[in-house]
């Protein structure tokens, strides 16, 4: 293989890449990224750690030899952030890989490319077309309600609905649940998936960094129940799916309402902040008093003080008394613009409350309990 | 033919002497017990091959009239009863009349005996229940009961004997229980002609136990007193430094009587959590008073377990007494003396040149208030001031784990009332206490050696000097290192500290926690979808029947049928444990204690969760700010010198123990 690379456009590629590689991996080949340049099919610089992986173009390639080189992922970093060069030369000899600028060249140990696990490309013909921009609310909407932990349950991800006319997302930890909803095409006719795809976090968060211009369009499909693959402008992105159960999230939904509460995100968003600052880890509950024409919120935390915030609210409806973990709010408030609509359909103290914008966003939220 | 009969009365003696004397030790605790109600001052116990050949009981005590002497070992034959309303109030430690004959039934019984206004004494012997004349004889006032081969003519009891020395041994204990239970009785031991104990009168039971169980044990002991009611406590109990590993260290007495009882030994064991580790049981040597007609103690022929009318009030008293006496103790660890350096510097009878004893170590314990005129002391002239000096000793006495001062010698003789800790009323009112604000709270726990350096009998001219050191003490923390970024040294008034920083940060998280706990605001995350959690069905039930006040704690359960647990609500302190593990360690808690726990309890096995996480680890460097801080906070701590696990947070070398180990005194 003998290439010369435009430094930026491969810096780029590798500042996608690089954050898939496992940093120590009992397979070492991993910690490696593999570069392939071909002029009729484009440049690919892929990465992964078998659970997730990225293929991602490589703009600016001048093609001498086609061929595929392993590069040494915490050399090959330092070494495009460092150099000051237009572009580098890229060749591989009988025993090295060499890497060369106007004033610098490095030599680096060899290794077979062919030894690099195949990441997956994407084959499919049938798939849901949606608006980069939608895929990313969807993700930053419902990403942060997941549950790592969760030894019962795949909550470590995010579950995936596909309907031929839109796709949603599901995230809940158990005690809050996030689910967004946008509109999609199906091109081919995609079959429905079968069982529940819940794709990982880290996955997630890869795609969203991919995303970077909202109007473009991206291709995304579930492989045989097993995998996902988005395609996005720039790269092609796989990842494994979260083996294991989603909890029936359609049944925490309430099926009654007792009361709507229509607010604006941004000023509840500060209120709810304010209150929360005299919360403490152990003492964590922020109580709502939706009452007519105003919202007060007061918290109280044994050695931290007290507080309260009062909201004036359009709303004239009965009084309802609710304590929440400002947190939980915080984190979905966090996602929506400011100067956005949010109703909240409450019951009383002990049910979930429901909080709706007017894109298609429900997010559930247990109340916190506390013996008075 | 029918082939029910009427068993001849011997065989009904041996029956009941198979409940009754099941071994050499059991016909010593009735022949003790016997010469005890017969108003006995002195009291001589001998055994030949562990009982198994001789057992002689001899007493001073009021004696056997000549015309009782054979009435005496007919069953069912007794002065202590008369009618069935007696049973209720029972005052002696005999009264059903079954002891005497079940033992002349299984053995060869002299019994030698005069009443003091009687010219001579009778003699009776009786072998196998078959009683010969009645002789008179020459011997002093009260009775000697000779017991030789026990159960020879039931050859297979004798086959269950142990070896001589296990008989013996079990000998041993029943004389230590008594003798325990009546310190104001002359008692001997003898076991195959040589001197095991000899216990002379005294007044406090402070003495028998050093004898018993040594000096270091008896050394360490808190007094502790209460009365709720009609219900008294008192006694001793052990510093958490000294824990035995089965609670054979516990020795309870109803009414003079050594006796069993589950629920008070659980009491006991409560009143310690937190102090001991965990498999180790406390030592304690507690008297309880309570009127007759509220136990019952014809549960047993042996008596050794009663029955309360209301168990529940004298397990609540227990705890709460014990509870009030560590809170205003000090139990913080000592460095134990190495092999070979004697007993702690405090100890010591020669008093180092920095602590006149007179001040320091005034003598004292509960006799304090009722000062022996044999030990002549500097506040003697000070009793206008009475009732301050009263006061103040009520606050400090039982904070000091102090040794009786060795010089003085055991007081033989000088036998005191026995009611001794009765002879001071509301002297532990812990209530009152409160008004010495100057003193509660080094009292707390929070400067323990400043504690101990200040007298409890104040003299008038040392006063100030007391106050200063008060005042030095907030300072005294500033010298703390770290080493090891594991433990921080601090200098004290009186030495230095070493404190282990996990187990005094996580105590104070614990402590801060339950504050809050007991303030009651406890948040409940409610679950989105319910968890279900598997769990044997011993504990799901046990975990169900608690769900009430696990609800009170944030954590709501539920049953699923079966061996299946719902949990919809978890605890938002405990949010950074997964609901499954909490409930699991929750529920086997449960099922393992060994009875009922009370809300405190669970609300204490929550929080060790939490403060365990939060607390610092070892390991973890330190700032000095840091170090200040935390150890500021100590003082906040209710019981900071032992980790919620009841490991010591806090290691105590005094100066002195400094000084002895680099041989400098």
């Amino acid at each position: 293989m003998r290439a010369l690379c435009n430094r930026e456009g491969l810096l780029t590629a590798f500042n996608m890449v690089s954050g898939v590689v496992p940093t120590r991996s009992p397979k070492p080949i991993l910690q490696n990224v593999k570069l392939t340049v071909d002029d009729e099919e484009g440049s690919v610089l892929m990465g992964t750690d078998l659970e997730v992986g990225i293929r991602h173009r490589v703009l600016g390639v001048k093609v001498e030899a086609a061929g595929s080189a392993i590069l040494p992922t915490a050399k090959i970093g330092p070494i495009l952030r460092t150099s000051g060069d237009q572009d580098l030369l890229l060749e591989t000899t009988e025993e090295h890989l060499l890497v060369k600028g106007a004033r610098s060249s490095f030599k680096l140990p060899l290794e077979d490319p062919s030894l690099y696990p195949e990441v997956p490309d994407f084959a499919a013909d049938r798939y849901h077309v949606i608006l980069s921009g939608n895929l990313k609310k969807l993700i930053r909407r419902t990403v942060f309600a997941t549950d790592l932990e969760s030894a019962r349950y795949a909550l470590g991800g995010v579950l995936v609905e596909l309907r031929p006319d839109g796709v949603s997302m599901i995230g809940t930890d158990g005690r809050r649940l996030a689910k967004m909803s946008a509109e999609a095409q199906s091109e081919n006719d995609p079959p429905a998936p079968s069982g529940t795809p819940v794709i990982p976090v880290k996955a997630l968060k890869l795609i969203e960094r991919n995303l970077v211009d909202d109007d473009l369009l991206v291709h995304l499909t579930i492989q045989s129940g097993a995998a996902v693959l988005v395609r996005t402008e720039g790269a092609v992105i796989y990842s494994r799916l979260v083996e294991g159960r989603f909890p029936r999230y359609q049944d925490v939904f309430p099926t009654s309402v007792e009361t709507r509460v229509p607010m604006t995100v941004g000023p509840l968003r500060l209120a709810v902040e304010q209150a929360s600052i005299v919360t403490s880890d152990e003492s964590r509950g922020v109580d709502f008093q939706f009452g007519p024409g105003a919202l007060v919120l007061s918290s109280q935390a044994a050695d931290v003080g007290s507080a309260q915030v009062d909201l004036p609210l359009d709303y004239q409806g009965k009084p309802v008394d609710i304590t929440f973990d400002p947190r939980y709010l915080l984190d979905a408030l966090k996602t929506l613009d400011d100067d956005a609509e949010i109703t909240a359909e409450l019951i009383d103290a002990k049910n979930a409350a429901v909080f709706k914008t007017p894109d298609d966003y429900t997010y559930v939220v247990m109340p916190l309990t506390r013996e008075r | 033919m029918g082939v029910i009969r009427v068993l001849p009365p011997s065989v009904v003696n041996q029956i009941a002497a198979g409940e009754v004397v099941e071994r050499p030790a059991s016909v010593v605790k009735e022949m003790m017990e016997n010469a005890i109600d017969a108003g006995a001052r002195r009291l001589e116990v001998s055994v030949e091959r562990g009982g198994k050949d001789l057992i002689r009981i001899a007493d001073d005590g009021q004696g056997i009239g000549a015309e009782d002497l054979i009435l005496a070992f007919q069953p069912h034959a007794t002065s202590k009863l008369e009618s069935a309303e007696d049973l209720h109030r029972v005052r002696t430690l005999g009264f059903r009349g079954e002891a005497l004959a079940a033992i002349a039934e299984i053995s060869k019984v002299r019994c030698q005996t005069r009443r003091a206004d009687a010219d001579e004494g009778s003699e009776i012997l009786i072998e196998g229940g078959v009683a010969g004349p009645i002789k008179s004889c020459g011997c002093p006032p009260g009775t000697v009961m000779e017991v030789r081969n026990l159960f020879f003519n039931t050859p297979v009891r004798r086959t269950f004997l142990k070896s001589d020395s296990t008989e013996a041994g079990h000998v041993a204990e029943t004389f230590s229980r008594i003798a325990l239970a009546h310190p104001e009785v002359h008692m001997t031991f003898r076991s195959a002609g040589k001197i095991v104990h000899d216990l002379p009168a005294v007044a406090g039971v402070r003495e028998r136990i050093a004898t018993f169980f040594g000096r270091e044990l008896a050394e360490s002991l808190l007094w502790v007193e209460g009365k709720l009611d009609q219900v008294g406590l008192w006694g001793y109990v052990g510093h958490p430094s000294q824990s035995r590993s089965s609670t054979k260290g516990q020795y309870l007495f109803l009414a003079g009587r050594y006796v069993r009882d589950r629920s008070l030994s659980h009491a006991l064991n409560e009143a310690y959590r937190g102090l001991l580790m965990v498999g180790r049981n406390p030592v304690a040597f507690l008297n309880l008073e309570i009127p007759p007609e509220e136990v019952d103690v014809n549960v047993h022929p042996t008596k050794i377990e009663v029955r309360f009318r209301d168990p529940q009030r004298i397990y609540s008293h227990l705890l709460s007494t014990l509870r009030q006496t560590f809170l205003s103790s000090d139990l913080h660890s000592r460095l134990q003396p190495v092999p070979g350096g004697g007993r702690p510097v405090e100890a010591s009878p020669s008093p180092s040149p920095s602590y006149p004893p007179a001040t320091v170590w005034s003598p004292g314990g509960p006799s304090v208030a009722v000062p022996n005129p044999s030990r002549p002391e500097p506040s003697y002239g000070l009793e206008s001031e009475f009732a301050d000096r009263q006061a103040v000793a009520s606050w400090f006495e039982p904070s000091r784990p102090r040794a009786e001062p060795p010089h003085i010698p055991d007081s033989v003789g000088q036998v005191q009332p026995p009611e001794w800790s009765r002879s001071l009323p509301g002297k532990f009112e812990f209530a009152e206490a409160g008004s010495f604000d100057e003193f509660t709270r080094p009292s707390e726990g929070a400067e323990p050696l400043a504690t101990q350096a200040v007298p409890p009998l104040l003299p008038a001219a040392e006063p100030t000097r007391a106050a200063s050191r008060v005042a030095a003490e907030p300072v005294l923390h500033s010298k703390a290192i770290q080493v090891h970024d594991s433990y921080l040294i601090a200098e004290t008034s009186e030495g230095m500290m070493v404190i282990d920083q996990h187990a005094l940060h996580e105590r104070i998280l614990y402590e801060e926690l339950r504050k809050r706990v007991a303030e009651g605001r406890v948040e409940s995350q409610g679950l989105l979808v319910p968890e279900p959690v598997h769990m044997a069905a011993d504990e799901a039930a046990t975990l169900l029947e608690h769900a009430g006040l696990l609800a009170e704690l944030g954590l709501e359960v539920e049953g699923f049928g079966g061996d299946t647990v719902l949990v919809r609500g978890t605890p938002v302190m405990l949010s950074q444990l997964q609901p499954e593990r909490l409930v699991r360690d929750l529920a086997e808690h449960l099922a393992t204690q060994p009875l009922p726990p009370t809300r405190d309890g669970l609300v204490a096995e929550l929080l060790h969760m939490v403060s365990c996480k939060a607390a610092v680890k070892a390991g973890q460097k330190l700032n000095a700010d840091e170090i200040d801080a935390l150890l500021a906070r100590r003082e906040l701590a209710a019981d900071a010198h032992h980790c919620p696990h009841g490991r010591p947070t806090a290691l105590i070398f005094t100066k002195s123990e400094l000084e002895k180990q680099f041989g400098r005194i």
